[in-house]
């Protein structure tokens, strides 16, 4: 059954490229196809909203296609849904990214998981500075450690801290879901990964179910990249 | 912590798979879409295709050469060569290119490193530096190596980062296809200056240059030769950067 889903891609039209997001689906047998329709997206069996962009385009182009309730409702609707990079911060409720002409600090997200991002930590990375330079982006394979006993279905075959590719500059942070009730109460069975660049950061949220979200590329992640999409397609 | 990333390079003329030394006496390597799969395969954490001849006639052959190797490789692909507008770039994007290289068209006209970043994000700008050495200081070239922009190395790259580079891609052109290790003084320099991630590139013979240059600063190490004609392997070399404590993907 799984494999006859075909997955809808949201394309909000942010200048992105979903060349690899759909060639690694193809490769993986499944197939996929893209919409900026609200209604489409109500009707999806299967949704991958990936990240184009900056956090501030991203958020008009999604209002620009009136697309917000879809997604916030899809999201939380028990479909499989993913969001990716951007996506993943899109879903939380605000950044500091926007460009300097919004005239504002704050772009307000989606709102799906409760926590904030923000670019990484100046001020921590000048004290993390021994030898050499900490460069942002953070750009590259880094690892993503989920909880132990983690019976998070994307990461199956998976091994624990196996190296998944970032390129971002902003990132969310773990103290805002620790211990937040209002996050606990929405989702109970709440878990996240985390990855250390500078300090550990959000890397996968899981609401426990079927909702997830990642900030690194399972598209560009080699194997392990391929494994955790194929586990998407299965789910 | 991140790991610090080995990238084959594919210099393509034709559609074929070349490699010269210092930049000339150019042999052929074998077909790149092959290649892309074989490195990505053996464990490389992104890979760089040169398009070396990107006259206006073979380009739209380069644009197909790039959408058929991007089928076969899931790790981020950086496409450059004759990149000379916005236009060019998001053509390369579409094609399949994760991150776009742009070296002369910077030095004529260095807005297109903020349009690019602008329109695209930082992070698909390389900026892409050709340099020799002249006594303490090095000076950029162009046009595939062949004319001396009489810019300084380091003021140029300082420069580019400013206007938008996400990464640089530095290759010392005393070094290209020499085996003789890496310009360590020149990756030393450059990567106290800027914050953006740098490439090392020219000079690679063993493993162990690969090792010294990471040690001396570098985030990643393209390979060319050492690759194609089969003298080591990417494991090989991520097997002795384990050994030396280099943090890299396994």
């Amino acid at each position: 059954m799984p494999s006859n889903t075909k997955i809808c891609i949201i394309d909000y039209q942010g200048g992105g490229n979903l060349f690899s997001l759909e060639n690694s689906f193809t490769h993986l047998g499944a197939s996929t196809y893209r919409t900026s329709d609200p209604d489409e997206i109500n009707k999806a069996d299967k949704v991958i909203f990936p990240g184009v962009g900056s956090f501030a385009n991203a958020m008009n182009q999604i209002h620009k296609f009136n697309l917000a309730e879809s997604i916030i409702q899809k999201a939380t609707s028990g479909v499989p849904f993913m969001g990716i990079c951007v996506g993943m911060q899109v879903l939380c409720a605000s950044s500091s990214e926007s460009p300097i002409e919004h005239g504002i600090e704050i772009v307000d997200g989606l709102n799906v998981f409760e926590t904030h991002v923000r670019k990484f930590d100046f001020l921590k990375i000048r004290q993390a500075e021994t030898e050499e330079k900490i460069k942002i982006p953070h750009m590259g394979w880094n690892q993503v450690t989920l909880p132990d006993n983690s019976k998070n279905p994307l990461f199956k075959g998976i091994e624990n801290s196996s190296d998944f590719y970032f390129v971002h500059s902003y990132r969310a942070h773990a103290k805002d879901l620790k211990n937040n009730q209002s996050v606990e109460k929405r989702f109970p069975k709440l878990e996240y990964a985390l990855t250390n660049y500078i300090e550990d950061f959000i890397s996968h949220i899981w609401n426990g179910e079927n909702l997830f979200a990642c900030q690194f590329h399972p598209e560009k992640s080699s194997e392990a990249g391929l494994t955790f999409l194929k586990n998407f397609i299965n789910l | 912590m991140i790991s610090k990333r080995i990238i084959p390079c594919l210099d393509v003329d034709k559609g074929q798979v070349v490699k010269g030394v210092n930049f000339i006496n150019i042999r052929q390597a074998g077909d790149p879409v092959e290649l892309a799969r074989r490195y990505y395969e053996m464990g490389a954490d992104e890979l760089c295709f040169l398009d070396i001849t990107a006259s206006s006639e073979d380009r739209k052959a380069t644009y197909e050469v790039i959408k058929a190797t991007a089928k076969e490789i899931f790790i981020p692909l950086t496409v450059g060569g004759g990149v000379s507008s916005v236009k060019d770039i998001e053509m390369l994007l579409h094609s399949g290119a994760d991150k776009v290289g742009i070296n002369s068209a910077a030095v004529r006209n260095p807005e297109l490193l903020s349009e690019g970043a602008n329109n695209f994000g930082s992070q698909c700008i390389v900026l892409a530096v050709d340099v020799k050495r002249y006594g303490s200081s090095w000076r950029v070239y162009v046009k595939g190596g062949r004319e001396d922009t009489g810019l300084d190395a380091i003021d140029w790259i300082r420069a580019g980062e400013q206007r938008g580079a996400g990464e640089i891609l530095l290759t010392s052109m005393d070094g290209d296809g020499s085996k003789n290790g890496y310009d360590l003084d020149l990756i030393k320099r450059v990567t106290e200056l800027v914050r953006i991630p740098v490439i090392a590139s020219g000079g690679a013979g063993n493993a162990s240059h690969v090792v010294d240059v990471l040690k001396a600063g570098a985030d990643a190490a393209l390979l060319a030769s050492i690759l194609h004609f089969g003298e080591t392997t990417v494991q090989e070399i991520k097997d002795h950067m384990k050994k030396s404590l280099v943090r890299v993907r396994v």
